[in-house]
């Protein structure tokens, strides 16, 4: 029975804008279609896929070539260069800075 | 004089033509953008859309389908890409903030839609149809829409929507049997 009653409570959901009335728009709605009916029509520029396609491709291949070149500078970077200004130098107990 | 020849004179620029095809339509257009949007104001400017690209294409109508069929076609587009840049917004605003800076009141938030021209008695379950209409696909959308709030025939929706008549006749099944789903989930979770 609450089954049969849930059913006819979705139909009416359902059909619930049985008898309705179509709404209307404000009166001041075709002033400002008139207006920019006036300005000059420019239809706005579309990009074909196949240039998007080319464009992201394009920054793909940029940003693979500059992850790999900066990678093989840091192979190339001799890390003795960076060892021996630790090693030269040092800060004492102190807070004293050694090797200056 | 017929909604077609009122298409070309407004292709050859006459207003008083243009004028005359707005009142002839306002309401269909309006109405069904309110369907789609639920809500008075992006109704209105997606109404304003349609008739900005009727006015420009006008000189492009070709008279294979009828003039009401043609309307209803820009309408239904304008609202998809309207409803699609909605959503969007949406999607974006957890990346932005979802807080209005002024206000402080969530932004992008759909609030509940009442539908000015529903019977009184009827008001409180077309709020739940709207609701539930939101959370169907494009397509069952478009199709519910033209037939179960605009009243049109299948044949009309199957020539607005490219498709054929069986294929209309299979979205509208599948939108109620959607929409018959999502409002016995929402029945669900409000007796749990």
């Amino acid at each position: 029975m609450k089954r049969k009653t849930f059913n006819g409570q979705t139909e009416d959901i359902l059909n619930s804008m049985d008898g309705a009335t179509r709404a209307v728009p404000s009166d001041a709605l075709f002033r400002l279609i008139e207006q920019r009916v006036a300005i000059p029509y420019t239809k706005g520029k579309t990009i074909s896929l196949g240039t998007l396609s080319a464009a992201a491709a394009s920054v793909a291949i940029l940003i693979m070539l500059n992850l790999t070149l900066l990678s093989k500078k840091q192979d190339a970077m001799p890390s003795g260069d960076a060892r021996s200004v630790v090693e030269y130098y040092g800060i004492l107990d102190n807070g004293e800075i050694t090797g200056l | 004089m017929l909604p077609e020849e009122l298409l070309q004179h407004i292709a050859k620029g006459d207003k008083d033509a243009f004028r005359q095809l707005y009142e002839l339509f306002k309401a269909r257009v309006y109405n069904t953008c309110l369907s789609y949007l639920q809500n008075a104001s992006d109704a209105e400017e997606a109404t304003q859309d349609v008739f900005v690209e009727i006015h420009h294409a006008a000189a492009k109508y070709q008279g294979n389908a009828g003039a009401a069929t043609w309307i209803y076609r820009i309408t239904v587009n304008k609202c998809l890409d309207r409803l699609r840049y909605n959503n969007r917004q949406k999607r974006f605003s957890f990346l932005t903030s979802i807080f209005n800076r002024d206000t402080g009141v969530l932004m992008h938030d759909t609030p509940t839609f009442e539908h000015p021209g529903v019977k009184a008695e009827n008001r409180e379950q077309s709020v739940m149809l709207f609701q539930a209409i939101r959370q169907l696909p494009e397509n069952q959308q478009t199709a519910f829409i033209l037939k179960q709030i605009e009243g049109l025939s299948q044949k009309e929706i199957a020539n607005i929507m490219g498709l054929g008549e069986k294929a209309v006749e299979s979205l509208l099944q599948r939108a109620k049997a959607n929409l018959r789903k999502i409002l016995s989930d929402y029945y669900k979770s409000g007796e749990g």
